[in-house]
């Protein structure tokens, strides 16, 4: 089929092309470097930072406990976890309706790495110039040096990345002296790895890439957009015609716009679009182009805001609607789930418990005639503290228990508490009857939890 | 040349990459519920820690979501009966 390639295989085809953006400086870039410190600052600090003796932010897979400075979250609080990632998802949404891709420009991981990488490339390979350049060069030796240091960094930077994010969900502290003395686990070692690769790979290579090709949310983002929501976009009323000319030149009298065609904003463009060709889905919002073209127009001497953050409805009518029904249906969910889920951390129970019936002896008559059953309680200590567990059963007077409470339960122990429970038979009005047992700890009332059982009679 | 690879780099990451998300998705739910300690007795390995439980668990998942993954697209890319074997049509765009 040559010759007649279709848009889209041309596009790919192009797409394979390097790109080499061109350093900006500018409010924007400024604010994303700040971001980026900020961000990055917090993934490599956190996992240092003690609390109570132990890792503050420990995600302990091996122990199955999620440590959150003074929050500890079980297995059993799964429900809060994925409430948490829910709501990050809805204030995405929200985030996005309002105020576009703001997050791919500033805070994606994605940009937030190849932000630090293509720094390094820059440092060690030049500018965007020098980098085409260099690119064309043949393999010498100093076209060797250059890419061989680059890619040290890039490995080791990553590396480290890798010890970090492994560092998340196993003690960081004692991974580092593991990998010190060679003596990290297989899988320890290959999750340091991978996660190393993915950035090297993501960041070093693929870049703009995987914005266009993997991230899903830049495929539903636009599902969010309306036309008061923040774009980055070219002010083509303002800008065309576009074309060349002096300094010196007045537009009008060439009947010229504002666009003096240098092509700037497409060499700053980390995706290697064109932005005067209007919204495209490849945009990620980075406003490299905004602070490129406000410095174009402060040489010329023309007002900022060529290309600048604006909306559909402020480049037609001047005006934008912040509050609109979208934004309040956004906001009203996202606070009655954040509502929940604060609510539900607060009144977590600290103890968990799980009765299990003997499956074997349904029940038994003892000497006295009382009928028994027997049940295995399995309780969970949520609490910070250890406690000695009292067993209460309601639903019936006359209950006899008898539990083997006697010893203490720790902190994240569980214990499980043979209970029988023998009932007067008068008492039985119906062959199964429904039992409430209580679990509370015995130096604090509110360290309580229960269940429902059957307490089964002879027929 | 080059058009092609780079089709076949964007089906790479249409088997990888999903999923992975989902492997890595189902995983989270699925210890949320399960031990990997008991998950891994049952299936009679002797996983040695709850690490490699979960890491055998979640590539096993992920390994699962490429082959579904790459079955779909090997169904989605093969020729209607009668086209020419020898000369076949233009790839399907992954
Ligand atoms: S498109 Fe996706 S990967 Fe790229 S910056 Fe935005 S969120 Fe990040
Ligand atoms: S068009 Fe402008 S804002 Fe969009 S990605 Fe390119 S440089 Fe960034």
């Amino acid at each position: 089929m040559e010759g007649s390639t279709t848009p889209l295989q041309q596009e790919l085809y192009e797409k394979r092309q390097t790109i080499h953006p061109r350093q900006v400086t500018g409010t924007f870039a400024t604010l994303r470097v700040a971001a980026v410190l900020v961000l990055l600052g917090l993934y490599y600090i956190v996992p240092w930072i003690p609390w109570d003796g132990r890792q503050a932010v420990l995600f302990d897979m091996p122990a199955r406990k999620f440590y959150i400075f003074g929050l500890v979250l079980w297995p059993q609080d799964f429900i809060f976890l994925a409430g948490l990632l829910i709501v990050a998802a809805l204030s995405l949404f929200f985030f996005t309706a309002i105020a576009g891709r703001l997050w791919c420009g500033y805070a994606c991981p994605q940009t937030v790495w190849t932000e630090v990488f293509m720094w390094i490339e820059r440092r060690i390979e030049g500018d965007r110039n020098q980098r085409i350049k260099l690119d064309k060069r043949p393999m010498d030796a100093h076209k060797f040096r250059l890419r061989f240091t680059k890619h040290g960094i890039w490995i080791l930077f990553s590396l480290w990345t890798g010890y970090t994010f492994v560092g998340y969900f196993t003690p960081i502290l004692e991974l580092g002296s593991k990998i010190l003395t060679f003596s990290t686990g297989p899988w320890e070692t290959f999750w340091v790895l991978f996660y190393a690769f993915a950035t090297y790979g993501n960041a070093g290579w693929l870049r703009e890439q995987v914005c266009i090709y993997m991230c899903p949310y830049a495929r539903f983002q636009s599902a969010m957009f309306d036309r008061n929501t923040l774009i980055i976009s070219y002010d083509e009323r303002r800008g065309e015609p576009r074309g060349g000319r002096r300094r010196s030149d007045d537009p009008e009298k060439l009947g010229l716009g504002s666009c003096i065609d240098c092509t700037l904003c497409v060499q700053v463009c980390p995706t290697g679009i064109d932005i005067r060709d209007g919204l495209q889905y490849q945009c990620i919002g980075c406003a490299a182009c905004v602070d490129v073209c406000d410095q174009v127009m402060d040489k010329m001497s023309y007002p900022k805001g060529l290309i600048r953050y604006t909306t559909e409805n402020a480049l037609e009518s001047g005006t934008t609607r912040l509050v609109r029904p979208r934004v309040i249906i956004y906001g009203v969910i996202l606070l009655a789930l954040v509502g929940a889920l604060v609510y539900g951390m607060l009144n977590r129970a600290p103890v968990e418990l799980d009765i299990i019936r003997d499956r074997n002896v349904l029940y038994r008559v003892t000497d006295k005639g009382l009928v028994e059953n027997v049940y295995t309680l399995k309780i969970l200590n949520k609490h910070h503290e250890a406690h000695r567990f009292r067993v209460e059963v309601e639903g019936l007077p006359g209950v006899y228990v008898n539990a083997d409470t006697d010893r203490e339960i720790g902190s994240g122990e569980v214990a499980e508490i043979t209970t029988s429970v023998q009932i007067d038979p008068v008492d039985l009005k119906r062959p199964s009857t429904e039992l409430r047992f209580r679990v509370v700890a015995e130096d604090d009332p509110l360290v309580v939890n229960e269940d429902e059982a059957r307490f089964l009679k002879p027929l | 040349m080059k058009k092609v690879r780079s089709t076949r780099g964007r089906g790479l990451i249409a088997i990888l990459w999903p999923s992975f998300l989902v492997a890595g998705l189902s995983s989270g739910i699925l210890f949320a519920f399960v031990d990997p300690w008991t998950l891994m007795d049952e299936a009679g390995i002797d996983a040695g820690s709850r690490l490699s439980g979960y890491s055998i668990v979640f590539l096993f998942l992920w390994l699962g979501g490429i082959v579904t993954a790459f079955f779909a697209l090997y169904i989605f890319r093969t020729p209607e009966p009668g086209a020419n074997q020898d000369h076949p049509r233009e790839e399907p765009r992954l």
